[in-house]
C-alpha cells in the first residue's frame, strides 16, 4: 500500500537542502508560503530520497481569509504520497509561481483554478478559463460570488 | 451575436475562437431571461371531426407522424443512460416506430433533452432545434429540464429548457424512469393526433 510520508521528517530533508525556507510541517500537510513553492517542488521532484514524480491532484478552497493551494503528490519509485499546500492571503489578486515545468500535468488543472478562484499562475504556458466561456464575470467556486441570474 | 465568418476559422487564431465563443455565450445568456410559453392549447384541443375531405387528410398525416416519431439524439447528462435504455429491449422504443436515434436534426421530429443543460452549450440546442424541420416536438426529461433541479441557482446552469426552446411535454423525475419517459412520448402521440393542418 501506498505509505504516507512522515511529515517532520520530509521537513528536516527540505530545510537541509533549502536553508532560510520557512516549512510547516502538520500531522498531515506540509504548509509551504506561496514564493517558496515552486523551489521546494522542484527539490520534492529531484531528491532521490522523496521523488515525487506524479501530481496526483491540484486544487484550490476558499477559506474566507485565504486561498489554500492543495498539492497531492505520489511517488512511483518509493510508493508513498505526500500533501502540500500553501495559503495565498491576498485575495484581491492571489498569485504564485506555475508548477507546469516541473509536472505537465498541472496545466489543465492550474487553468481550472484561475477558472473558478481566480488564481493567477505565473509562467504558466497558456492560463485562461478552461471550463467557463470568455466573458463570465467572476470566479464562482469564491465564497463572495454572487449568482448572476 | 452570432459566430463572425468574415475570416475562415482556419485563419484565427485559438484566442480568437474561444472570444467569437464567449461572444456568442454570453450574449445568449443576457437574450434569454423569461421563459418561452409553453405550446399546451392543444390539451383542450378536439379530434378532427370525420367526413370532410381536408381532415381525412389530417388524420393520413396525424396517423403517418404519430407511428413513425424520429428523435434527435440529444443526451447531455445521465438522464440520457435511461433515454437509452428506453430504446433498448427491454423497454423497447421500436414499438412506437421510433426505432432510430437520427444523428441529424433535419430528418428527427422530436427532440427529447436529457440532461443538464448549461449556459455553454445552450446555443447550440438552440441552433440543433432551428435546423429541425416543423412540425417538431421538444420533450424536457428530468428535473434540470424542468426548473434546473438541483442546480437551479448554479452559475452555469439553464434553470428549465423552456428559457431557450418551448417545451411540449415535461417529465419529472432524477432521472425519470423509462416508464415515465414512455408516457411523455405517449402524451405527444396525444398532441400529434390533435394536431390540425390549417391551425398549428
Amino acid at each position: 500500500m501506498t505509505a504516507v510520508l512522515d511529515y517532520p521528517q520530509l521537513k528536516a530533508a527540505l530545510s537541509k537542502e533549502l536553508p532560510g525556507i520557512e516549512i510547516q510541517a502538520d500531522g498531515s500537510f506540509l504548509l509551504v508560503s506561496p514564493e517558496d513553492m515552486h523551489k521546494v517542488c522542484e527539490r520534492l521532484t529531484s531528491l532521490p530520497s522523496i521523488q515525487m514524480d506524479y501530481l496526483t491532484n491540484l486544487t484550490a478552497a476558499d477559506y474566507s481569509e485565504y486561498i489554500e493551494i492543495i498539492f497531492h503528490l505520489n511517488s512511483i519509485t518509493h510508493n508513498t504520497s505526500a500533501t502540500v499546500k500553501t495559503r495565498l492571503t491576498d485575495k484581491k489578486n492571489p498569485k504564485m509561481a506555475s508548477v507546469v515545468d516541473i509536472w505537465r500535468g498541472a496545466e489543465l488543472q492550474e487553468r481550472e483554478i484561475y477558472d473558478l478562484f481566480g488564481v493567477f499562475f505565473e509562467n504558466h504556458i497558456g492560463l485562461k478559463r478552461i471550463f467557463l466561456w470568455e466573458g463570465f464575470e467572476g470566479y464562482p467556486l469564491r465564497k463572495d460570488f454572487v449568482n448572476g441570474h | 451575436m452570432e459566430l463572425n465568418f468574415e475570416k475562415p476559422l482556419s485563419l484565427l487564431t485559438l484566442d480568437e475562437i474561444d472570444q467569437q465563443e464567449g461572444g456568442v455565450i454570453q450574449s445568449f445568456r443576457t437574450g434569454h431571461t423569461s421563459p418561452y410559453p409553453d405550446p399546451a392549447d392543444w390539451l383542450n384541443g378536439e379530434e378532427p371531426p370525420p367526413g370532410v375531405f381536408i381532415t381525412s387528410v389530417e388524420k393520413v398525416l396525424n396517423w403517418s407522424r404519430h407511428y413513425s416519431l424520429w428523435p434527435v439524439m440529444f443526451g447531455l447528462a445521465c438522464c440520457a443512460i435511461e433515454m437509452m435504455c428506453m430504446a433498448a429491449s427491454r423497454w423497447d422504443l421500436a414499438r412506437f416506430g421510433m426505432d432510430i436515434f437520427r444523428a441529424s436534426p433535419r430528418q428527427a421530429d422530436l427532440m427529447i433533452v436529457a440532461g443538464t443543460l448549461t449556459w455553454k452549450m445552450a446555443p447550440w440546442l438552440k441552433r440543433i432545434y432551428d435546423q429541425m424541420p416543423e412540425p417538431k416536438w421538444v420533450l424536457a426529461m428530468g428535473a434540470c429540464g424542468t426548473s434546473g433541479g438541483l442546480f437551479r441557482d448554479s452559475y452555469s446552469v439553464v434553470p428549465g429548457f423552456n428559457l431557450v426552446v418551448p417545451v411540449d411535454v415535461y417529465v419529472p423525475g432524477c432521472p425519470p424512469r423509462p416508464e415515465a419517459l414512455m408516457r411523455a412520448i405517449m402524451d405527444i402521440h396525444e398532441k400529434i393526433d390533435k394536431t390540425r393542418i390549417l391551425k398549428r
